[in-house]
């Protein structure tokens, strides 16, 4: 080894060029690496250094090829070695690093560094075997570092974790054996280590060994973490069914924290089971350790003693839930024991009472409103009502709150109202009084938060939305459209006093979309910082509607930052897997796992990745060899999930809402939405897949294949095996009996107004002429491909139909007999989002088709050439040339007319084009006199007007791009 | 009324309700995953008895000698359920685990803008050590204080006597 010195000085020479590289000068990098193996020849960390930064400036394979001969050296220095695992990092190519360090430890066996290095390239890998082996030979180099131990011990584990059946027969029982061995040895020396037991003997479910573990000493040690030792115990006995121990550990944990809501429900549950089971206390058990309660008087007593130890100037909410749930508890039971319990109406009243005060109160209540039925409701609600005694005020003048406890009292009375069901069975004219009452209540109780700062609610704010949810009802009620304009209106100037409100923000997205106005959203979105993993849960309120309603450039962005999200975190997992083995937290180590697991099929990863490419072979692209290029470089990232195997990540209760069980369904929406979700992304898939093949077929049949597909070959994307006019074949055929099979989604869905999902744009798609005309073009590929192995003279105009079956269906995406932005509802005019969303699909669909027709231009061309080639030798009279070049023209400047017509079609959306004065339709009809509405009423159409503007704009784009495109195909 | 449990990966995907509140950042998942790898005792989150999450703390401990302490790195409560005292229950929370760990102290930054943040530690027992100028970074820089409240280790309390100046963010240990 070299010694210290010669280390210092290879340290100094290299660190301009690390300075060069975390500066991003590569340029400069290569240069100081020059300078430095000019000096010192062999000095490999350099070579690999320079290496690093041609891979950085893209010179790919320059670099990799001077990588792969370092490799091969087999390198044992350290230096070398962290850079060469930067260089694979930074290129995905994990596997190299465990080989590299493989041969590093072959050369040095007895190097800790080192071996440790490849322990953790396998954690990454995700190779338990290879871990084990590595975590033994560390073992046995240190036998005295625990660590080491159970990181094999740990790897054995997570092989049980792969394969359940041998886990069980064989890794499980070999990992105990282990663990017990240095228990024996009494060697043990952490906490982690004592977990790692435990994990141990409950997946083999040896719940007795693990009860012995807890109560004895090393159960003493587990101190770390609160109630560690007493949550597990119990979590253990409830597996041995000791629900006496169980009832009494979460006894004694109430002592100490009587307000712990799982502490009671686990109390109350093991007390029940004791009490179904009819139990009956050994005698002599009851010394030391306090006494289960086995019977329900028992559980009874406890609570109710909880209650009255309790001082009245601190009220906790637990012990009187508590008494709740055992109420429930016993009411399912049919038990008779019940009227000594209490009844469910005089509690629920109480805990109004008690609790009414604070903005949860409703939320706990409805955990028991099922306990009541509709007269006991109706004496609740007329019981708070009276206690709060601010709606006694018929035709006289509204009584406000005094105070903000008073307001938040009426607030949850209100909720509870609309929670069973009131609000529903009101009169139009009734709920739109509420509506208006609720907003001067909000107004008034603005009062209250006068010194609040900017990212504090204001404690009216829940008013205002309650007042939009009625207007809401009323809109879906008549459907017309003054409602939702008006709650658009209260939103925004909900936000300017509550800045911080998200819920305002959210509601506000939600209602834009719906009405096809996108321009809004993008600034109300990024105002809640959406980040990171909110990207994944978060996203889907508007990763539907950005394309839907034609903001192309603003999905270009957002399905970017999405998709970067999750392939940052792909490159990043590891690392937190490498810690929990660093801090033996291995309790961690199989939930990392499963969450990366969730990430990697999350549907947002999916359909925002699928989209965006979608978007990419639409987008700028305004001749057929940047399609190419983009169709190269979708090609490189393509890494298809099953759409079955997709999970919803999606956070669909973020939105408050109070509306009752019987219309809000949010299990319901979720299922059918997911089921619809993964039907459109498999659609939009084998879109994108057939569009990639047939640009293959086109480079083939071109004669370029060799030269330029080449660069598929190591991506492996796809199967690889199958010729591209087969693979084109299949997805026309997948996609169509895949359409034929999703009939159920041909109907437009809809989903709860304030709290579902959106629904998808796959009715659209199904229903128009999209899918018919990409199978039209690919028979026109297919006839190119036969053409190639024809002699054209044979040639007549029988066969040439593709072309025409092209022009006709896609005369079909002209969007015709829709009245622009507008269309009459009962006599009133209503802005339309329809015409936008179809217009938006015959864009795409053009700009697909526009594709394919570069495809068959790529076919012809060669034919072409044939031709004139061999019409120019012939000396007589050349023969007639073949219809097919002037078919394929006759479409492509059919297919250029189409484009032009829609290209119309979107610049007459353009309000100023068609000089339309949206604000003076005044579609919120709200009165002059309420002049700050009306003031919001008009910046909410001028939004309105830029975002169609904008839809309109960006279309006219794409359109135009496509015509400069159909125009280059022209032979 | 709440349960106050260890946190898990999966509530990242629950925890908007508390997230999306203005003052409460969200970081890049190696952030999260660090402190649940490094320090899984001091990363607890409160669930309501609906399944909501209602608000979390993440911590650590570290420092040498007496600076061995406790560090309270985020805590927030989503805005339906403040004022509920729950801060301050997940406060006791990190302090029992210092003291278990046999920390001298734990400290905190908060804005000097936060008021009611403020005045709830303050509550709590904690007083300010020191300002850190413009050590939140935006629009306009804000400056933290750094409060701190003593362990039973610390029998003098020498960890909380007040700084006279205040510092850099580049002069913090």
């Amino acid at each position: 080894m070299a010694s210290r010195s010669h280390v210092d000085v290879n340290e100094r020479r290299l660190r301009p060029i690390y300075d060069c590289l975390d500066n991003g000068n590569n340029k400069k990098a290569i240069q100081e690496a020059d300078k430095v193996l000019k000096k010192q020849k062999d000095l490999t960390c350099a070579k690999v250094l320079k290496a690093l930064a041609l891979l950085r400036m893209g010179r790919v394979s320059e670099g990799s090829s001077m990588l792969t001969a370092i490799h091969a050296s087999e390198p044992t220095d350290e230096q070398t070695l962290s850079a060469m695992a930067i260089c694979y990092k930074e290129t995905q190519q994990y596997p190299l690093i465990a080989s590299l360090y493989e041969a590093a430890a072959r050369h040095q066996p007895a190097n800790e560094d080192i071996l440790s290095c490849l322990f953790m390239a396998h954690v990454r890998l995700g190779n338990y075997q290879q871990q084990q082996r590595t975590a033994m030979m560390l073992h046995k180099l240190r036998p005295a570092k625990n660590p080491y131990y159970f990181w094999a011990v740990m790897s054995i584990v997570m092989q049980a974790h792969k394969d359940r059946a041998l886990g069980l027969s064989m890794y499980l029982p070999l990992a105990e054996k282990m663990t017990q061995k240095y228990i024996k040895e009494e060697k043990i020396e952490a906490e982690a280590e004592i977990l790692l037991y435990l994990i141990i003997l409950e997946l083999e479910e040896k719940w007795e060994e693990a009860l012995a573990v807890l109560e004895g000493p090393m159960g003493g040690q587990l101190g770390n973490e609160l109630n560690l030792r007493e949550t597990r115990l119990a979590a253990v006995c409830t597996k041995l069914l000791k629900w006496d121990t169980v009832n009494s550990i979460y006894k004694q944990l109430l002592d100490v924290t009587p307000d712990d809501w799982h502490f009671w429900l686990k109390y109350l549950d093991a007390g029940f089971e004791m009490v179904d089971s009819g139990f009956e206390p050994d005698q002599d058990t009851s010394e030391g350790g306090q006494r289960a309660d086995h019977t329900v008087d028992l559980m009874r007593e406890f609570v109710e003693g909880k209650i009255a130890g309790m001082e009245p100037a601190v009220l906790l909410r637990g012990p009187f839930l508590a008494q709740l749930q055992l109420l429930k508890l016993v009411t399912s039971r049919n038990l008779d024991v019940a009227p000594s319990v209490g009844s469910a109406l005089q509690l629920l009243k109480e805990y109004f009472d008690k609790f009414g005060h604070k903005f949860c109160c409703f939320g706990d209540m409805t955990l028991f409103l099922d306990l009541l039925n509709s007269s006991e409701t109706d004496e609740l609600l007329s019981h708070i009502q009276g206690s709060v005694g601010l709606d006694e005020s018929e035709g006289e003048d509204l009584l406000f709150a005094k105070d903000i406890s008073q307001m938040t009292r009426h607030m949850v009375s209100v909720q509870l109202s609309r929670r069973a069901g009131k609000h529903h069975l009101m009169s139009s004219e009734a709920r739109l009084a509420l509506s208006q009452q609720l907003q001067l209540r909000y107004r008034q109780g603005l009062s209250f938060g006068r010194e609040l700062l900017q990212t504090d609610l204001q404690y009216s704010d829940n008013y205002l939305l309650m007042a939009v949810h009625l207007l809401l009802d009323e809109w879906s009620l008549t459907g017309d459209d003054v409602y939702v304009w008006r709650a658009v209106v209260h939103l925004e100037l909900g936000i300017r006093e509550s800045p911080a409100n998200f819920q305002f923000k959210l509601l506000l997205i939600r209602l834009y979309c719906i009405k096809g106005v996108f321009g809004p959203c993008p600034a109300l979105y990024d105002a809640m910082e959406m980040k990171h993993i909110i990207n994944d849960t978060m996203g889907y309120i508007v990763s539907n509607h950005v394309v839907r309603l034609g903001h192309m450039m603003e999905a270009g962005t957002m399905y970017s930052t999405m998709v970067r999200f999750f392939l940052v975190n792909q490159k990043e997992a590891s690392e937190h897997l490498m810690s929990s083995y660093k801090f033996g937290s291995f309790g961690r180590i199989q939930e990392f796992v499963e969450f990366q697991d969730r990430l990697d099929r999350s549907l947002q990863f999916q359909s925002a990745h699928t989209e965006k490419m979608l978007l990419d072979l639409m987008l700028q692209t305004d001749c057929h060899e940047a399609v190419e290029a983009a169709a190269d470089c979708i090609a490189t990232q393509t890494k298809h999930i099953q759409c079955d195997e997709v999970v919803d990540n999606r956070d669909l209760a973020i939105a408050l809402c109070w509306d009752p069980p019987s219309r809000l369904k949010p299990e319901q929406y979720r299922e059918d939405s997911l089921a619809e979700e993964k039907c459109w992304l498999q659609l939009r898939q084998l879109e994108l897949q057939l569009l990639l093949s047939a640009v293959a077929a086109g480079l083939e049949m071109s004669g370029a294949a060799g030269l330029n597909g080449n660069s598929s070959e190591g991506h492996g994307g796809g199967d690889g095996k199958e010729a591209p006019l087969d693979a084109l074949n299949a997805r026309v055929k997948e996609l169509l009996d895949f359409a034929a099979k999703s009939q159920d989604f041909a109907e437009p869905r809809q989903y709860h107004v304030v709290q579902g999902p959106h629904r998808t744009r796959i009715a659209n798609i199904l229903t128009g002429p999209h899918l018919e005309l990409l199978a039209a073009l690919r028979d026109c590929v297919v006839y190119i491909h036969d053409l190639h192995q024809k002699d054209l003279e044979s040639v007549g105009d029988k066969q040439e139909t593709c072309w025409k079956a092209v022009t006709e269906t896609a005369r079909k995406l002209v969007v015709r007999n829709v009245d622009g932005l507008f269309k009459d509802m009962q006599g009133k005019r209503q802005l339309d989002s329809t015409a936008l969303e179809l217009l938006v699909a015959s864009v795409e669909s053009i700009s697909y088709v526009t594709v394919m027709a570069g495809v068959c231009c790529r076919g012809l061309k060669p034919l072409k050439l044939a031709w004139n080639k061999k019409t120019k030798k012939g000396k007589g009279p050349s023969p007639p040339q073949p219809s097919t070049f002037e078919n394929f023209n006759n479409m492509v400047a059919e297919l250029s007319s189409i484009t032009k017509e829609l290209h119309q079609a979107a610049s007459g959306l353009d309000p100023v084009f068609s000089s339309l004065d949206i604000a003076s339709l005044r579609l919120a009809d709200i009165p002059e006199q309420q002049a700050l509405e009306c003031e919001a009423e008009r910046l909410v159409w001028s939004k309105v007007e830029r975002s169609v503007q904008q839809s309109s704009r960006e279309m006219c784009e794409v359109l135009h791009h496509k015509q400069f495109y159909l125009n280059t195909l022209m032979l | 009324m709440t349960t106050i449990r260890p946190f898990r990966c999966d509530d990242l995907f629950r925890f908007n309700n508390v997230n999306l509140d203005p003052l409460t950042e969200t970081y890049g998942l190696p952030f999260y995953m660090q402190y649940l790898a490094h320090w899984p005792e001091y990363f607890q989150v409160l669930e309501s008895p609906t399944g909501q999450i209602m608000g979390y703390i993440m911590g650590k401990a570290e420092g040498l000698g007496e600076q061995w302490h406790g560090h309270v790195t985020a805590l927030s409560v989503a805005p339906e359920f403040r004022r509920l005292g729950l801060a301050g229950k997940l406060m006791n929370g990190l302090e029992e685990i210092s003291e278990r760990k046999r920390c001298y102290f734990v400290d905190l930054f908060v804005r000097v803008s936060n008021k009611v943040a403020v005045a709830m530690y303050e509550k709590l027992g904690y007083s300010v050590y020191r300002r850190v100028l413009e050590y939140y970074s935006g629009d306009v820089d804000e400056d933290a204080f750094d409060m701190r409240k003593a362990l039973s280790r610390d029998t003098e309390k020498k960890s909380v006597i007040p700084l006279p100046h205040p510092v850099r963010p580049d002069e913090l240990d």
